[in-house]
């Protein structure tokens, strides 16, 4: 017994060891190739659109990140900048010596101040640091001249010669006096001097005036923001509501069990304006996909009048017309069942059909959004449209199963007519939310919005398909 | 199918991977036409263990042994996924009580296709375990684990698939 049993084990297992002779076999060369193919260059778009969302996040992470350190350093820049402006507010620099003695004396006596802290006076081809003490009286600081001209105090005027202190650029006079090659000498934080406080340049008697009045305690606001706009990433986690209206107009009427979309994760980029304290607009792009599943249950008769003959089975044909989200598809299911199997003509069979509508699409919003306090501050209220472009919509996973003990669902072929759907939807939106400055000049929202779809992503004089959106949005915003 | 070929097929390559299947799908076809009575499943099986192979492929590890190998268990573990969507129930299938006792040399007049319709005739159960212990290998532990069954129910449908094999083969030569 023991022996019958390794030899019948051994005996299989040998000759499905031994090589196995191709024409002895049917193999099903193209067509299932061609399947496979097929799969494969859908998994590889899958893949491939799998790493979009990825990228996207990291791209949004890391400008976050730069737009803080970038944002850091600024108001490092700019806090250091208001601190020296504020001590040099008091102090003027005359100039009425030879140039070795200007250099000399201003680095010895400004040393790291920085040039834009500094109101120089060139005088009678020479130069005198003065400072002013705290009640107003002169300080004289310049330890070759000691006289204390604060005649024209926060004053440059220079006369055919060239001055170089700590960080000035060489200014020559003789040159053409324009304002374009003035800027390109000014060192780069000089620049935001003009701004400040309505400073001027001006050209008096032939010579270069800068006048530098006194500055204030605190930076006007104008430094952070300027043109109102901001500017950064946007993530949003959207959940869809189907909304079906009418009937089908195909035998399979009512049958139409579910239709539902998976939530979408949309990433992209928002840019507001500010148009007052407390009124902003909204607007931006977001990419997302969008899968919908619709789930039909199907009740056939299934007539052995029009089956077929195929080997050892009967096959029988069904085409019908569906309605989806995304357009009328068009079915052709094979039914099958073996020659014995006891199947009486017109029996019920039940099947369950699915497929997934898969839709990219990029949308823009417009919104206003109210701020309750101001803008970057406090929570806020937001009403406008978004406008959604689908760029692409395919049907995939297609799938039957029959519930019948002898007819087996053989196979389905979906005809799709990609250009049905409505490729432009806009739906009205209304929303809340929070937003908090996290440093100088960036801001984090949260809010939480609510679309009606005024547009339907499909319809037919007898069957209408919207879809609204509930969104949970968060935004990072720097201030440009 | 060398190295060179293999990274081909990893990197997408359509012309080495269509040489991968032309070299491995009769074997794989009879493989999965053992595990499958119906040829529509069996062609399914293939599909999905290609579509499996070339996209898990990078995964393969050299040192593990040959590229066919790996290959061979993906199939076979395609055709159990398959197979357990269809819900396998190994206790209700029908006892096979009957024990036969054969002489082995008539054996060898009975070719693979013959052989391969026997397998394909078996009862699921019976047909899953005696696949997966006389022709690919593994032990009832393995099986059992394999198939989310006891050991003592993988030795009991071994049993009975070779006993009703034996039953056929008495047919057979009747």
């Amino acid at each position: 017994m023991e022996d019958s049993n390794n030899n019948l084990e051994n005996f299989f297992r040998d000759r499905f060891n031994q090589r196995i002779e191709p024409q002895d076999w049917n193999i099903p060369d193209n067509e299932v190739w061609d399947s496979i193919a097929s799969e494969i260059n859908k998994e590889d778009k899958r893949r491939r659109v799998g790493i979009l969302p990825i990228i996207l996040v990291g791209s949004s992470i890391l400008l976050s990140l730069f737009m803080g350190i970038d944002n850091y350093n600024k108001s490092k820049s700019i806090a250091s900048l208001q601190k020296e402006l504020q001590e040099c507010s008091n102090q003027t620099v005359i100039s009425n010596g030879d140039d070795n003695t200007v250099k000399k004396d201003v680095k010895n006596e400004v040393k790291s101040q920085d040039h834009a802290s500094v109101a120089v006076n060139a005088h009678n081809q020479s130069i005198q640091l003065t400072s002013l003490d705290n009640s107003g009286s002169d300080k004289k600081i310049s330890k070759k001249n000691k006289s204390s001209k604060a005649s024209a105090p926060n004053i440059i005027n220079t006369k055919n010669k060239e001055i170089e202190l700590n960080n000035f650029q060489v200014m020559d006079l003789n040159e053409p006096l324009e304002v374009s090659n003035l800027a390109s000498r000014i060192p780069a934080q000089m620049a935001y001097l003009p701004s400040l406080n309505n400073n001027f340049l001006f050209k008096q008697n032939s010579s270069l005036s800068l006048e530098l009045p006194v500055v204030q305690e605190n930076l006007p606001p104008k430094l952070k923001s300027n043109n109102g706009f901001s500017f950064g990433p946007s993530m949003q986690y959207i959940f869809w509501q189907d909304k079906v209206k009418g009937s089908f107009n195909n035998p399979l009427e009512g049958l139409l069990v579910k239709e539902e979309t998976l939530p979408s994760l949309a990433l992209g980029l928002a840019l507001n304006k500010k148009i007052n304290d407390h009124l902003v607009l909204n607007t931006g792009l977001m990419y997302y996909q969008r899968n919908q599943t619709s789930k039909y249950e199907i009740n056939l008769p299934y007539s052995t009048v029009d089956e077929i003959n195929v080997g050892s089975e009967f096959e029988n044909k069904f085409s019908h017309s569906l309605p989806t989200g995304l357009g009328d598809i068009n079915t052709n299911l094979v039914l099958s069942r073996s020659i014995n199997s006891p199947v009486t003509n017109n029996e019920n069979v039940y099947l369950d059909f699915s497929l997934q509508n898969h839709v990219s699409a990029l949308a823009v919003p417009l919104m206003l959004t109210y701020h309750m306090k101001e803008m970057g501050n406090g929570f806020f209220f937001q009403g406008g449209i978004m406008n959604e472009f689908i760029i692409h919509n395919e049907i995939r996973e297609v799938n039957t199963e029959s519930h019948h003990t002898f007819v087996k669902d053989k196979s389905i072929n979906v005809d799709y007519n990609t250009s049905q759907i409505n490729k432009f939807n806009t739906s009205a939106m209304i929303g809340i939310g929070y937003e908090k400055e996290i440093l100088k000049g960036i801001g984090i929202s949260l809010s939480t919005n609510y679309g009606f779809a005024l547009t339907n992503t499909f319809a037919t004089p007898n069957y209408q398909h919207k879809i609204d959106q509930l969104g949970l949005q968060m935004m990072v915003v720097k201030k440009i | 199918m060398d190295n060179q070929k293999i990274k081909l097929c990893i990197e997408g390559n359509r012309v080495a991977q269509k040489e991968l299947y032309e070299a491995y799908k009769v074997n794989l076809y009879v493989l999965c036409q053992r595990y499958f009575s119906d040829l529509e499943d069996a062609k399914d099986a293939l599909q999905e263990g290609f579509v499996k192979v070339f996209r898990d492929l990078h995964q393969y590890d050299e040192a593990k042994g040959h590229v066919s190998s790996w290959i061979k268990k993906v199939f076979v573990n395609t055709c159990l996924e398959k197979l357990r969507k269809k819900k396998i129930d190994f206790q209700k299938i029908e006892d096979y009580d009957h024990e036969v006792v054969y002489e082995s040399g008539i054996l060898s007049d009975l070719n693979l296709k013959d052989l391969t319709k026997m397998i394909q005739k078996l009862p699921t159960g019976y047909r899953t375990v005696f696949n997966l212990y006389v022709i690919e290998g593994y032990n009832h532990l393995e099986i059992a684990e394999k198939l989310g069954i006891s050991e003592s129910t993988s030795k009991t449908q071994l049993m009975k698939a070779k006993n009703m094999l034996r039953l056929k083969l008495e047919d057979v030569f009747k």
